[in-house]
C-alpha cells in the first residue's frame, strides 16, 4: 500500500525528490510556498516579483537538493535560497526598468486589507518602505528573523555567518527602522 | 552569548545592556544572561525604554499581514513541477548564448593578438639583423632597413602589391608606393580598428534591442 506523500516527513520527500520524484517535490513546494513566498516578499517588496521569485527559488532549490545536508532544518537551507532569488529578482528589475530607487508605486501597493483604515495603511507602507531601505545582508537577517521565524542559530547556518554577526546586524537592522519610523514610533 | 560583547559587562550596574535587548526580546540569551538583564532594568529607565522601544519596532513589523499568494498552493507546484520537468536548453543554443556575451571579450583578444603579432615579429626581424650572413641574404631581396618594423611594413606592403596587381588593379597597385614603408602598417591598423569599432557598435546595438524586449515583454 503507498502511503500519501501528505503523510511523508520532510527527509522522506527529499530523499524521494533528489532520486527523481517528483511528486515527492510536488508535496514540499506545498508545504513551504507560503514561508517562501512571504521570505521573498519581504525582500523584495514587490508582490509580483515576489511570485516570480518563490517560483525561481524553488527551481533552485530542486536542482542543488542533492546539497542539503540533513542536519540542519530544510527551511533554513531554503530560506537562503529564497533570499538569494529575491535579490538577483530586484536587481533584475532594477537593471530592465532603470530604477536606482525604490519604485515607490509597488510599495505602496496594499493587497492584503484595502478596506484597512487609511493611517493603518499608510503605517504599513511606512514599513515596507523602511525595511527595503535597509542593506540587503541587514534586510537578510531581519527578514529571517521576524517573519521567517527563525533562530538566530538558523539565521546562522542559513546565511553562513557567525552568531555575533546575526547579532549585530539585527541590532544595526533595528536602529536603522526605528530611526526611520520616528513619527510611527511612541517612543524612540 | 555573553562572550560575544566584551565592551560592556550586564552584571555591573553601571554599564547599560542595550546591545543584548534584541537577543533578549527573542528569547535568544542564556539563563544566566536573563537574570542579568531583569536585573538591570529593574533600575535603569534608559534600558527600560530601548526594550519598550523594540517591542513597538516589532509590533510594528508584525503589523503588516503577510502576502496572500495568489492561486492555490498545489497549481502553484504544478508549474514549478512542469518547469522542472521541462528539458533543458541543447548545448548549441547554451553555447551561442554564452558566445554572444563574450564578443567583447574576444574583440578585444584579437586585437592583442594581432598587436603581439606585429610587436614579435618586428623583434624577431631586428633580431636577426644581428645573425651573421643573413643581411647579405635579405639585401638580394630588396634594401633592408635597420628598423625591423619597418622591413615588416616593407613585406606586406610589397605583399599588398603584388596582390593588387594580380588582381588587375595595376594603377591602385602603383598607388601603394606612396604609403610605404610606415603607412602600410598604419592603414592595416586603422582598418583593424574601425572593424573592431565596427563590430563593437554592433554588439551594444543588439544588447540594447534585447532589453528594450525584454522590456516590452515585461510590460505586457
Amino acid at each position: 500500500m503507498t502511503i500519501p506523500v501528505s503523510l511523508l516527513t520532510d527527509q522522506e520527500l527529499i530523499n524521494a525528490a533528489v532520486g527523481g520524484e517528483t511528486h515527492a517535490y510536488n508535496e514540499l513546494v506545498v508545504r513551504y510556498r507560503d514561508g517562501v513566498v512571504n521570505v521573498v516578499y519581504r525582500m523584495c517588496g514587490d508582490p509580483a516579483l515576489a511570485e516570480e521569485a518563490a517560483q525561481e527559488a524553488f527551481i533552485r532549490a530542486w536542482q542543488h537538493l542533492s546539497g542539503y545536508h540533513p542536519e540542519h532544518p530544510f527551511r533554513t537551507w531554503l530560506y537562503r535560497i529564497a533570499v538569494n532569488a529575491a535579490l538577483d529578482a530586484l536587481r533584475r528589475d532594477r537593471r530592465l526598468t532603470g530604477l536606482n530607487e525604490l519604485d515607490e508605486e509597488k510599495l505602496v501597493e496594499d493587497t492584503d486589507d484595502p478596506e484597512g483604515s487609511l493611517e493603518a495603511r499608510e503605517r504599513r507602507q511606512r514599513v515596507r518602505k523602511a525595511v527595503m531601505t535597509l542593506s540587503p545582508a541587514s534586510r537578510a537577517v531581519l527578514v529571517m528573523r521576524e517573519y521567517g521565524g527563525l533562530s538566530y542559530a538558523e539565521i546562522s547556518t542559513s546565511l553562513n555567518i557567525p552568531l555575533g554577526t546575526v547579532m549585530s546586524r539585527l541590532n544595526s537592522a533595528r536602529s536603522q527602522l526605528r530611526q526611520a519610523l520616528v513619527g510611527i514610533l511612541e517612543v524612540i | 552569548m555573553s562572550d560575544l560583547i566584551r565592551k560592556q559587562d550586564p552584571a555591573n550596574p553601571g554599564d547599560h545592556v542595550t546591545p543584548w535587548l534584541g537577543a533578549y526580546l527573542d528569547g535568544e540569551v542564556t539563563a544566566g544572561m536573563r537574570e542579568q538583564i531583569e536585573a538591570h532594568l529593574l533600575n535603569c529607565v534608559h534600558c527600560q525604554t530601548e526594550l519598550e522601544s523594540l517591542e513597538q519596532l516589532s509590533d510594528l513589523l508584525h503589523a503588516d499581514p503577510p502576502l496572500k499568494p495568489q492561486g492555490s498552493d498545489r497549481a502553484f507546484a504544478r508549474k514549478i513541477v512542469e518547469q522542472i520537468r521541462r528539458p533543458a536548453r541543447p548545448f548549441w543554443q547554451r553555447f551561442l548564448q554564452l558566445s554572444w556575451r563574450m564578443a567583447p571579450l574576444f574583440l578585444f583578444v584579437g586585437w592583442a593578438f594581432f598587436q603581439a603579432v606585429e610587436w614579435i615579429s618586428g623583434l624577431v626581424l631586428v633580431g636577426m639583423n644581428w645573425v651573421p650572413g643573413i643581411e647579405d641574404s635579405w639585401q638580394a631581396m630588396a634594401p633592408l632597413p635597420n628598423d625591423g618594423g619597418l622591413l615588416f611594413s616593407k613585406l606586406l606592403s610589397d605583399l599588398l602589391r603584388m596582390s593588387l596587381s594580380s588582381l588587375k588593379i595595376g594603377e591602385v597597385a602603383e598607388s601603394i608606393a606612396w604609403l610605404e614603408p610606415v603607412g602600410v602598417m598604419a592603414l592595416l591598423n586603422l582598418a583593424l580598428l574601425t572593424i573592431l569599432a565596427v563590430l563593437f557598435v554592433s554588439w551594444l546595438a543588439s544588447l540594447w534591442a534585447y532589453q528594450q524586449a525584454k522590456t516590452n515583454l515585461k510590460e505586457d
